[in-house]
C-alpha cells in the first residue's frame, strides 16, 4: 500500500508526471484511432463508388 | 527506393509492413514506460520529475526528425515530382504536430516544479513553438486551395524554408543563454547520462519512430485512396450524364 502510494506520489511531482504520461497516452491512442477510422471510412466510400461506377459502365455497355 | 514509388506497389509493401511495424511499436513504447517509470533512478538534483524526460525527449527528436523528412519529401516533390513525396509529406505533418505538442506540453510540466514557471520565452521554448506553428500552416496550407496541387506546391514551399527553424532549436541551447538544459544525448563527445536512464530514452525513442512510421502509412495510404476516389467520382458524373445522354 505504501509502495503504491509512494508511487502515486513520485515524490510530490506525481502530478506533473502522471499528467504527462496520461496526455501523451491520449494524444498518441487519439492519432491512431482517428488514423484508423479515417483509412476505414475512406476504404467503405471507394468501395461503394468503385461497385456504383462498375455497374454504370455495365449500364452504359 | 524509386521502385516503390509507384503507389499500387507501395500499397502492397504497406499492408505487409503495418504488422510487422506496429508490434514492436507497441513493445518499445509499453517497455520504455515501463522502465522509466518504474525502472530508471530519479534525478540527484530533478528527483521524480526526471522521469517526465522519457516522453519529452523522444517527443522532440521526433518533431525535429519529422519535420527534416517533411521538408526533403516537399524539396524532392517540387524538385523531381516523385509520386508520393507530397502524399508523405502531408500524411506527416499532423503526427509532428501531435509531438511537437506533446513534447510543448510535458516540457511545460517538468519546467513548472523545476523553474517555477510552465513557459518562459527561452530560445529553445520559442524555437518549438515556432517549430509548431510551421506544423499548423503546412496542414492548413493545404486546405486553404480548391486546387490540390496548388495547395502542395504552397505548403511546400513554407516547409522547405522553414526547415532554418530545425539547426536552430538544435543549437539555440548553444548560442543563447537559456534556461532550458544543454544536449546530454545527442553529443559528439558521447551520451552524457547514466545508462539506466539512457536505455529507456532510446527504447522509448525507437517506439514512437515505430510509432510514426504505422501512422505514416496508414495516412499516405488513406490520402491516396482519397486522390482516387476524387478521379472515381469525376468519373462516376461523366458516366452519369453520358447514360443521360443515351
Amino acid at each position: 500500500m505504501a509502495l503504491n502510494l509512494d508511487l502515486l506520489s513520485m515524490g510530490n511531482y506525481g502530478i506533473y508526471v502522471w499528467f504527462a504520461y496520461s496526455a501523451a497516452a491520449i494524444i498518441l491512442f487519439s492519432l491512431l484511432y482517428i488514423s484508423i477510422r479515417k483509412w476505414r471510412q475512406i476504404r467503405a466510400q471507394g468501395e461503394i463508388l468503385e461497385a456504383e461506377l462498375t455497374h454504370k459502365i455495365g449500364k452504359a455497355e | 527506393m524509386k521502385k516503390y514509388a509507384n503507389p499500387a506497389r507501395f500499397n502492397r509493401l504497406a499492408t505487409k509492413l503495418i504488422p510487422w511495424l506496429a508490434w514492436p511499436a507497441g513493445l518499445c513504447i509499453s517497455l520504455g514506460i515501463f522502465l522509466g517509470l518504474f525502472n530508471s533512478p530519479p534525478d540527484y538534483q530533478q528527483g521524480e520529475t526526471v522521469r517526465i524526460m522519457y516522453i519529452h525527449v523522444p517527443s522532440a527528436w521526433m518533431a525535429l526528425f519529422i519535420y527534416t523528412t517533411m521538408s526533403i519529401a516537399c524539396a524532392s516533390g517540387l524538385v523531381w515530382k516523385h509520386p508520393l513525396a507530397h502524399i508523405s509529406a502531408r500524411a506527416a505533418a499532423p503526427i509532428g504536430a501531435c509531438f511537437t505538442f506533446l513534447c510543448l506540453l510535458t516540457g511545460s510540466l517538468w519546467g513548472k516544479p523545476m523553474w517555477g514557471a510552465w513557459w518562459v520565452w527561452d530560445a529553445r521554448l520559442t524555437s518549438v513553438l515556432i517549430l509548431f506553428f510551421l506544423y499548423l500552416g503546412f496542414i492548413a496550407l493545404h486546405h486553404a486551395f480548391d486546387d490540390p496541387a496548388r495547395g502542395e506546391r504552397s505548403a511546400a514551399v513554407l516547409a522547405i524554408v522553414g526547415i532554418i527553424n530545425v539547426p536552430i532549436i538544435k543549437f539555440s541551447v548553444d548560442w543563447w543563454n537559456t534556461l532550458h538544459q544543454p544536449a546530454s544525448v545527442l553529443k559528439l563527445s558521447g551520451p552524457e547520462i547514466h545508462s539506466t536512464m539512457l536505455y529507456p530514452l532510446l527504447i522509448m525513442a525507437t517506439g514512437f519512430m515505430l510509432y510514426f512510421s504505422v501512422i505514416l502509412i496508414l495516412r499516405m495510404r488513406t490520402l491516396m485512396l482519397e486522390r482516387r476516389i476524387r478521379i472515381m467520382r469525376i468519373n462516376n458524373i461523366y458516366q452519369t450524364a453520358t447514360t443521360e445522354k443515351n
